[in-house]
């Protein structure tokens, strides 16, 4: 089923070259990596799905409405969305800063808890939110994004922008466990994120942006991310490398 | 716990104020036997208080909307712009008759001038269709420059170069000689505000995440600022027609009870109007027992001269500015 319907999309911003060139692709349940160069349109990908921004041409789709059509309660109950900055202009606690996520959904008890625990942020509980690192921050946005997720109970689109950007190896890898439950869960996530061989380790399937912003490949993940399509995409060498598990990582070569 | 014994501290802050307003004087302390001047102390008290509750709420709410600490009327240009559009209306009103009235300002001329204050700032620090916090601060900053160098422009236009006008609506001061009905219905607006603020304050709560984040847990961001704008605009279009634009309390108030109750903004609220209400009354207080060779310190003088090292303290606290401790 069709979770995000985006049919020859295209988006700049004001007084700004164009972002997006006629995208057009069909986003299902299970997880979606978005790949690409810094700038492709990835983060704006995610807007546009999230309904922040509509699009200059064509449409997209969440249950069929455009996501900005959606308000309050009902677009919370559809989508959850995580940022590549994590700012809250506020002295919150972490606790504080997770419960946000329960804003217009029930207060299911319990729920936050969860969250924490599995993000790994409950010692942090108390602590101020802005004297956290980086990594915290995201774990933290992370277990907010998971406690509306789990209070609405049934499949959405989760949108994360980036998410395991600052996160050391064990955190990573940490995270990406939650997003495969997710997508387990028959959520649709959206991932972006630059570290090829998490991509294809986490994705079912891959969209892999242009630097005109156009659609420049999709499919399944172990397809798309592979060495000439990478090549091409990012305009540096790779080296194929297999892993103790037998899959294949992409390694850049230096220029 | 915290947050009771913030708002204890307040409230006993502001009985405190009001007793010094009421009973302290040049002539020394106790209230005074001559009716008529215990009266005016009490007006000016409720006046002071009213002003003060106006500013402070307004302050934090374009704090917590425009996701920047340093955000506050007076900062952006909204008293200048209220500022300018008392005597713009005053400068028509002498064309038309010859005669300047200045304990009358025009409260159209307030609005106006504040909106469009507030509107030109919010206009001119977009970049890309999004606000830029750094920009929006030096816009306001140039606003207020710019709004207040007009005033004195148009000021100078007038009979004795607008001197009568200089004293309040310039620079603010409180002198509680409105009617009484006047001033009741302001503390009424405030009221009503404070109880709007509080039913929003979840929601204020949720537009301290990014604007993403915030539509993405079910905020909605794009109403929660008109009615923002609109709230903070009408508070200090009020506050300026009762006592000329005075600043700071805006700016410290909201930091100040973000230290004592953290930043909830449902209990925020409620503790950044009693301390913009102490805090006036106190600083009309003051003015009442210093006295100049020129007659009473004008009330935005002390609100300066107490706000800001109060402010330069809780930055350096790191006292619960946006993104500080608690």
């Amino acid at each position: 089923m069709t979770a995000i319907r985006l049919n020859r999309v295209t988006f700049s911003y004001p007084k700004g070259e164009m972002v997006l060139n006629q995208i057009t692709t069909d986003v299902p349940a299970g997880c979606t990596v978005l790949i690409g160069p810094n700038g492709a349109g990835k983060s704006t990908l995610l807007r546009l799905a999230l309904g922040s921004i509509e699009p200059q041409e064509g449409t997209v789709f969440i249950d069929q409405r455009p996501p900005a059509s959606y308000r309050g309660k009902e677009l919370a109950k559809r989508v959850a969305y995580m940022g590549q900055t994590g700012e809250v202009a506020a002295a919150f606690t972490v606790l504080d800063v997770v419960r946000l996520a329960q804003h217009a959904l029930p207060n299911v008890k319990g729920i936050v808890q969860e969250a924490m625990e599995a993000c790994e942020v409950s010692d942090l509980r108390d602590r101020a939110y802005a004297s956290l690192s980086v990594g915290q921050r995201q774990r933290v946005m992370l277990a907010r994004l998971l406690t509306q997720v789990w209070t609405v109970g049934r499949p959405m689109v989760v949108l994360a922008d980036e998410p395991t950007a600052a996160l050391d190896p064990r955190h990573a890898m940490r995270v990406e466990s939650i997003l495969r439950r997710l997508s387990d869960e028959r959520h649709a996530v959206v991932v972006a994120m630059h570290d090829l061989t998490a991509a294809r380790r986490l994705g079912d399937r891959a969209i892999a942006i242009g630097n005109e912003g156009t659609l420049f490949r999709e499919g399944l993940a172990d397809e798309v991310i592979s060495r000439p399509i990478m090549e091409d995409l990012f305009g540096v060498g790779f080296e194929s490398v297999e892993t103790a598990d037998g899959r294949r990582s992409l390694l850049a070569k230096p220029l | 716990m915290r947050r009771v014994a913030g708002i204890l501290a307040l409230l006993l802050a502001c009985v405190a104020s009001w007793l010094f307003v009421v009973g302290v004087g040049e002539d020394g302390i106790g209230f005074l036997n001559d009716e008529f001047f215990h009266d005016l102390r009490m007006d000016r008290a409720a006046t002071a208080a009213i002003v003060g509750a106006a500013l402070a709420l307004s302050g934090m709410l374009l704090q917590a909307i425009l996701r920047n600490p340093l955000a506050s009327p007076f900062v952006l240009g909204v008293t200048s712009g209220a500022g300018l559009g008392i005597v713009v209306a005053a400068y028509i009103g002498y064309r038309a008759t010859g005669e300047l009235s200045p304990g009358n300002p025009s409260i159209a001329g307030i609005f106006v001038g504040s909106f469009g204050a507030l509107g030109l700032v919010l206009m001119l620090s977009r970049r890309r269709g999004v606000l830029d916090p750094p920009t929006l601060l030096l816009v306001g900053v140039m606003i207020s420059i710019l709004f207040g160098a007009m005033a004195s422009l148009v000021q100078s236009m007038l009979k004795d170069g607008g001197f009568e006008l200089q004293g309040r609506w310039m620079l603010g001061n409180i002198d509680g000689g409105e009617d009484w009905i006047v001033r009741w219905g302001v503390g009424g607006v405030v009221g009503i505000s404070l109880i709007v603020v509080i039913i929003l304050g979840t929601t204020l709560d949720a537009a301290t995440l990014g604007d993403d984040e915030a539509r993405s847990i079910g905020a909605d961001l794009g109403l929660l600022r008109i009615v923002v704008f609109l709230i903070a605009g009408v508070l200090t279009s009020l506050a300026v027609w009762l006592a000329g634009p005075i600043g700071f309390i805006g700016l410290v108030c909201p930091h100040a009870a973000r230290w004592l109750v953290g930043p909830k903004h449902r209990v925020l609220s409620i503790a950044t109007v009693l301390a913009g209400a102490a805090l006036l009354m106190f600083a009309e207080g003051i003015e009442d027992v210093v006295k100049t060779d020129s007659g009473r310190l004008p009330v935005g003088v002390m609100t300066a001269l107490i706000g800001g090292p109060v402010f330069v303290i809780m930055l350096r606290r790191g006292a619960g500015v946006g993104g500080g401790s608690t």
